[in-house]
């Protein structure tokens, strides 16, 4: 999608916000791009153990247990740093002013075989914190934030509770724009523990998706004050099943209503377009973003959103099983979808590897966007099975967590929307069963920290110490005064001396993850932001004008220059 | 194939260590893969110890080694059947067949290796499609389009069929924004193959890219009407499948038999699944489906009633269920059970479909009518939905429906050269000329629109004939058909049509004649009565 807005106005209305937020994904082209790689350097810092990891999988080679956990950084205590919540467990760790993720409080404990799976974060009752939805395999939890860092789960379960089923991912957007953010909540498959599945050797193995029903995923209207009701029927939503896992909450076309994107584990996926009357059309096949460039469906995991070559369109990047490349869907003008994975040379690094997290961010600050990719098999090869058997000395079936292990990916960004796989990088050296994964500047120096949740070990997070030689960065906090929260569901353009970039506001992505509400940008030697653009949800526009960098900037809605309404015609 | 990470002994005993060292004297010796024995089911294991000991028997047979790797990639054991093409292209250098297998599972994660692989192949058969088209794919992903292009143009000049081809020069032109010449690329694709569901996604997008959202729409609803990607013909991959032994090899070749309609060899294969250590419904359904396909329909309901007793819940077993009981005439349970899956997942179509056949083949057809439209409305290109609501609307009386019906169906898939034909045919009876005229002339080269539309041309009335075209038509297609009836009856109407009565009683007496010989005295009386029109100097007119 394009986004050439006229910078008409300068410097509105800026709120320097100091060095107090962190974020998310999303990168500008810098000046001097392609620059020189500086190595980059990460350094793993410390979280509390969770006093019940297992290390051994495969006991009944359960599904719910392989597709692993998801995760959410969250500022809960509304201290300006961000928290963590690990959905599988239950465990929040909150951040200490030294950077360090102790346990705090178990939310919650599930009882055998229910397992919480994915996470997703926003403020439901516009009372500016944010509160907490939890994804399961039984019923979903919402929990509500009383503003001093508690949270409590919702009376009646928020409405939220009459569905039961395996939930996955979830996103929180305005879809028909009435202020209060719904939800949209994927669902995978309707398993059946006692299914026994087999790889084509006959050895034991995880079932896949093929060997189950698929859901439909739901969608509930907010009716206010944080009270749901379901409305994917109505919506459209029901009429189209897939097997889904990640989710991303978008405005794709650019007409100022959130669409959305459902990975399907080995099924088409769905783009749902926003018709702007409470309906979804499902497109994506016409988009070009159901399928790989083969027209094969693929075993979409996870889920990545972001400018990738500076083109001014979103950029669509899906993980997936091993023996598939991961597919980087380039957008066309807010008007459709092409792979473009191998020219991207995104294809060939991913094919031995299963991905699941996925995050794209500037990691290096010189103005384009890197890409992680956290993975972890969820199927062995016949004798990957007996080795890791043998090895572990196990019984009944039960295999060591370490035979699924793989390395997470961190691909460096050439500047024009092509990649390169860092091999070396720290996060790359530790083979684990990665499955959520996100990148924010949680130790809020500027540049963007990584976040790894583990089948079967705690989770990593990785502190990014890169030198920073003289590149700039800016954090974006966009605002809507009117509803005391962050504008979930805006896009945003920022221009500079010869390039702008967009970026969209969404705390969905990655896989079971929600991340921050923050954007980043990093700026290579650009120093000076010319205007920043917003389309609010609902396609009103304003521009903020120029802005100073290596800061925290926050825009509030109604306080920049009108630019109009650019519903149903394209900027 | 080595594994690299054995830190215990267990690993040895664990894997059956075939490192032999075969080699003696000054020669190199030749090392065996490692393969994977552990666990698997014992007729996997006796078809790879045999291919091994074949290779031990002969270690300078390029072939031996190439169907040890032929049996170790059909049982997913990638690495060592990819140690044993390679091997046996050393050994037998002039055979296509390794590099282009040792391809295959090296472009699952080694690109470039895959492509050089592949062009081993394609030199030495430059005139196998298979290899082309997987060799024309990955130059395309790899970014390398003007050898995609060369190696597709090439194809398509060779093998002017190849469906796989025009797609592969559609994915080039839609790339580079040439969208017409994409398009019309996936229409010759399409109408080569009409199940080629990729060439609808790709339709698909090449149509919004230019404009045309309703067309995109439409395309993108036909693709769910092919649940699976187009297979590139390639007789070697049916020759390696049959190498696969086990229950999942049985399943899959009991598929593929059911799909070409022999349903007892089907049979055999879906019960040799079931001697499978822990057999699914889905195996059970599977048995079923191949009954059912041979008529025996009470073992097929005793053998989805077994699956039953696995997963109570499983749909799709409940649906093929409902249709044995159907089939032994236990109609209000078959409905029943059918109503009951509906009501439980509206997203699944097929019960909906079966539902409708039920009432259609019950004398309810407006109870169909109302079925079927929902499943249009759950899915509205769902071909077998739509062609089936238009035959509930005929029943029902409503004919005007069913050509609406009918022209939707068409407007998805303009080849459904049965639907054009009873659609047309609906469009003569309900007097509608101008309609039957638009459905028949749109019908391409098919000879049963092509005589529909002679006979229209003759003996519609007066405003719509046009009597020397369909002389011109019928008499091409007579020479083609000299013992057709029906086409001589198309013929004898329209020398009738032009004034040549003679010609036209001869004709029709002919026509008459062999129907009489067919037996079928109906339509030798209705010829007959026509004959008679004939000699009295009259054409035949279609009665209002």
């Amino acid at each position: 999608m394009k986004h050439a807005f006229s910078p008409l106005c300068w410097c509105l209305c800026l709120t320097l916000y100091g060095c107090d937020g962190v974020s998310q994904t999303v990168a500008v082209q810098s000046e001097a791009a392609p620059s020189e790689f500086m190595p980059w350097v990460f350094e793993r810092t410390q979280v509390d153990p969770t006093p019940d990891a297992s290390e051994t999988l495969g006991s009944d080679y359960s599904m719910e247990e392989i597709m692993g956990s998801g995760m959410a950084l969250l500022d809960i205590d509304d201290d300006s740093d961000l928290d963590l919540l690990v959905a599988e467990s239950g465990w929040l760790y909150e951040q200490d002013a030294a950077g360090h993720f102790g346990r705090r409080a178990r939310l919650y404990e599930l009882t055998s075989p229910l397992r919480a799976t994915g996470c997703s974060v926003g403020d439901v009752d516009n009372d500016g914190d944010v509160d907490l939805f939890v994804a399961t395999t039984g019923k979903d939890m919402l929990f509500l934030n009383s503003g001093n860092g508690e949270l409590t789960l919702a009376p009646g379960g928020g409405g939220l509770g009459a569905a039961v089923g395996w939930s996955t991912s979830a996103a929180f957007l305005d879809y028909d724009n009435d202020g209060w953010l719904d939800l949209y909540v994927v669902r995978y498959v309707e398993s059946d523990a006692s299914r026994v599945c087999r790889g084509l050797s006959g050895h034991r193995e995880y079932c896949g998706p093929e060997a189950f029903r698929g859901l439909p995923d739901l969608l509930y209207r907010n009716l206010g004050g944080g009270k749901f009701a379901e409305v994917g029927d109505a919506a459209g939503i029901s009429r189209r099943v897939g097997k889904g896992l990640g989710v991303v909450a978008v405005d794709v076309n650019g007409d100022g209503w959130t669409d959305l994107y459902v990975a399907n584990d080995g099924e088409r996926n769905h783009l749902w377009i926003n018709q702007r009357d409470g309906n979804f059309e499902e497109s994506a096949i016409p988009w070009g973003a159901a399928v790989n460039l083969q027209g094969r469906e693929e075993a979409s995991m996870g889920i990545a959103v972001g400018d990738v070559d500076a083109d001014g369109s979103l950029d669509l990047f899906v993980s997936h099983l091993d023996r598939e490349s991961n597919t980087l869907y380039r957008g066309i003008e807010g008007r459709a979808f092409q792979d473009v994975t191998f020219e991207a040379r995104l294809g060939e690094d991913g094919l031995p590897f299963t991905g699941f997290g996925t995050a794209l961010g500037d990691l290096d600050l010189d103005g384009d966007l890197d890409l992680l990719v956290a993975d972890g098999k969820v199927r062995l090869e016949p004798q990957q099975a007996t080795i890791a058997e043998s090895e572990a000395g196990l019984e009944g079936g039960a295999v060591s967590a370490a035979a699924y292990a793989e390395v997470d990916q961190l691909y460096l960004n050439d500047g024009k929307g092509r990649f390169r796989w860092v091999e070396e990088s720290a996060p790359g050296r530790e083979p684990k069963i990665s499955r959520a994964a996100l990148m924010a500047d949680w130790d809020r120096d500027g540049d963007l920290d990584l976040a790894i949740a583990h089948v079967g070990a705690p989770p990593v997070l990785w502190r990014n110490e890169t030198p920073r030689a003289a590149r700039h960065w800016m954090r974006l906090q966009v605002w809507d005064p009117a509803l005391s929260r962050e504008a979930v569901g805006a896009l945003i353009t920022v221009s500079w001396a010869g390039g702008e970039r967009v970026l969209a506001l969404t705390r969905s992505g990655s896989y079971l993850a929600s991340g921050d509400g923050l954007l980043h940008i990093g700026l290579g030697a650009v120093d000076r932001i010319e205007d920043v653009v917003v389309r609010w949800v609902g396609g009103e526009v304003e521009s903020f004008g120029a802005m100073e960098v290596d800061r925290t900037v926050t825009v509030k809605r109604g306080e920049g220059r009108s630019q109009g309404d650019l519903l149903g015609r394209r900027p | 194939m080595r594994v690299t990470n054995r830190r215990t002994q267990a690993l040895a005993a664990a894997l059956l260590t075939v490192g032999l060292l075969l080699g003696c004297g000054e020669e190199a010796p030749i090392e065996m893969p490692e393969v994977q024995l552990e666990g698997v089911p014992t007729v996997v294991e006796r078809a790879i110890q045999q291919a091994l000991r074949r290779v031990k028997e002969n270690p300078e047979d390029g072939t031996d080694w190439g169907r040890l790797g032929m049996v170790l990639d059909v049982h997913d054991q990638s690495s060592a059947a990819l140690e044993a093409y390679r091997q046996a292209e050393a050994l037998d250098s002039e055979d296509y067949r390794w590099p282009y297998l040792a391809g295959r599972i090296l472009e699952r994660t080694e690109r470039v290796e895959a492509i050089a692989a592949l062009e081993r192949a394609a030199a030495k058969r430059p005139d196998n499609a298979a290899v082309g088209v997987n060799l024309g794919q990955l130059y395309f992903e790899a970014g390398r389009r003007e050898e995609a292009r060369r190696t597709w143009q090439r194809i398509v000049s060779e093998h002017p069929n190849s469906a796989h081809g025009w797609y592969g020069l559609a994915q080039i032109r839609t790339r580079e924004g040439s969208l017409e010449e994409a398009r019309l690329d996936l229409e010759r694709c399409l109408e080569i193959q009409r199940d080629f569901r990729e060439g609808y996604t790709l339709l698909a997008q090449v149509l919004r890219l230019l404009g045309d959202d309703e067309g995109a729409r439409r395309k993108a609803e036909m693709a769910v009407n092919f649940p699976a990607l187009a297979p590139i013909p390639d007789p070697l991959l049916g020759e390696m499948s049959r190498l696969g032994v086990g229950p999942s090899w049985s399943s899959r070749r009991g598929e593929a038999f059911a799909r070409k309609g022999d349903f007892v060899a089907a049979e055999s294969e879906f019960r040799k699944a079931l001697e499978g250590d822990d057999p699914t419904a889905r195996d059970w359904a599977n048995l079923g489906g191949a009954l059912t396909g041979q008529g025996r329909h009470r073992e097929a309901l005793e053998a989805y009633e077994e699956g039953l007793t696995i997963d109570p819940e499983d749909a799709f077993l409940r649906n093929n269920r409902s249709g044995s009981l159907f089939r032994l005439g236990r109609v209000e349970d078959a409905e029943e059970s059918l109503r009951s899956l509906m009501a439980e997942d509206p997203t699944y179509i097929e019960p909906w479909l079966n539902l409708g056949e039920l009432l259609l083949a019950t004398g309810r057809p407006r109870d169909a009518v109302g079925v079927l439209v929902g499943a249009v409305d759950q899915e509205p290109g769902r071909l077998a939905a739509l062609k089936m609501l238009g035959q509930a609307y005929v029943l029902a009386g409503q004919p005007v429906l069913a050509l609406e019906t009918w022209q939707q169906l068409l407007a998805y898939d303009r080849n459904d050269l049965d639907v054009r034909f009873d659609a047309a045919l609906l469009a003569v009876r309900t007097g509608d000329h101008q309609l039957a005229l638009v459905f028949l002339e749109a019908g391409g080269a098919s000879d049963r629109l092509q005589t529909l539309l002679a006979w229209e041309l003759s003996t519609a009335p007066g405003r719509w004939i046009d009597p020397l075209r369909a002389l011109q038509l019928a008499e091409r297609l007579a020479e083609r058909h000299p013992n057709d009836v029906t086409t001589l009856d198309a013929l004898a109407a329209a020398q009738a049509a032009s004034g040549a009565m003679d010609l036209a009683v001869a004709t029709g007496e002919r026509a008459q004649q062999l129907a009489l010989e067919q037996g079928r005295t109906g339509l030798a009386e209705q010829l007959g009565a026509r004959i008679e029109i004939y000699r009295t100097g009259g054409r035949f007119v279609q009665p209002r």
